[in-house]
């Protein structure tokens, strides 16, 4: 569980500081993901455990990080009706950074990193 | 076994650090795309000089706005500026002029920064004679410059959406003033154009 929610925080973060600065995740903020899930998925040390840990951490960074940016929709900075299109904005965004590419690299990621443990600690 | 042992440990330590730094790291960009709403509706447009000496065909006026960001926010940009105004004579006589496109090379707006914009205006159909029959009788002094102003600003978010600040600004040769009326988020032109409000 813990190394769950660590996984997602820094899934979350690595998408923040890139979508916060220019909305698009640049070929340097996907290798970090990437090193991110070789080596969660080295630390869960088994296939099955990687693959559902991956999938809780994707849903809980992209939880969080959706949170962060409608963060000026929650304390009403943006006034109806510029929030349900602040929303609809992110949404688009997220899914367009997220889907289909960045998520199976990061899945590969996470399978290839349960692989190295299995191999190498066993 | 006791090294495989101790390199997951030695991982789970990098793990552990790599996600508070980089939460770290993500909190700082976080604070600034927060403040970055608050500091569109901070934008303001001024209107420091309106000169006025017009001819039966043209209204030779010259317009002075200042585009300033006195938040806090970098990492924006002025793109354009458009501005539609009207004329109001003494009488309550509107003589509508029309749209100004003022093209800009792209400027740094940055926290504090001020960018200056010469407007001329020569008027459109027959509101320069129109204007210039009034003189006759008035001053120009008398005659007020109603400006609806769009600044365009270049953001973060810009390759899915524009920021567009408008204005409303009234102006004599004697003094002006202008008011934010709206900040709006839009995508780019073009088919399921939406729009909002902030």
């Amino acid at each position: 569980m813990i190394l769950v929610l660590l996984w997602g925080i820094s899934i979350a973060s690595v998408f923040a500081q890139a979508v916060f600065q220019r909305t698009s995740l640049a070929v340097y903020d996907i290798a970090i993901l990437f090193v991110i899930c070789v080596a969660a998925g080295a630390l869960t040390q088994d296939f099955t455990k990687a693959i559902f840990g991956y999938i809780g951490a994707m849903i809980l960074g992209m939880t969080i990080l959706f949170v962060l940016a409608i963060i000026p929709v929650l304390t009403g900075t943006v006034a109806p009706p510029g929030d349900q299109f602040l929303i609809v904005l992110w949404i688009s965004i997220l899914v367009q950074q997220t889907f289909p590419t960045t998520m199976l690299l990061l899945f590969a990621g996470s399978i290839i990193g349960a692989g190295l443990a299995e191999h190498y600690w066993y | 076994m006791e090294v495989a042992a101790r390199a997951r440990d030695i991982l789970t330590m990098i793990f552990l650090i790599t996600t508070v730094t980089s939460a770290g790291v993500a909190g700082v960009f976080t604070y600034h795309y927060v403040q970055f709403f608050p500091s569109m509706k901070e934008l303001r447009l001024d209107i420091s000089l309106l000169s006025f000496n017009p001819t039966p065909l043209s209204l030779n006026a010259t317009v002075i706005f200042k585009v300033t960001n006195p938040s806090s926010y970098s990492g924006v940009s002025l793109t354009d500026f458009v501005t539609n105004f009207t004329i109001q004579a003494p009488g309550n006589v509107i003589i509508p002029q029309g749209f100004v496109d003022v093209y800009i090379r792209p400027k740094a707006l940055d926290s504090q920064n001020q960018i200056t914009l010469r407007v001329p205006i020569t008027g459109s159909r027959d509101g320069p004679y129109k204007i210039y029959q009034l003189l006759n009788t008035y001053t120009p002094s008398q005659f007020r410059f109603n400006f609806t102003s769009t600044v365009f600003v270049s953001t973060f978010l810009q390759s899915y959406a524009t920021v567009q600040a408008i204005y409303e600004c009234t102006t004599t040769i004697n003094t002006g003033s202008c008011d934010q009326a709206a900040v709006l988020l839009k995508t780019h032109p073009g088919p399921g154009t939406s729009a909002g409000g902030g």
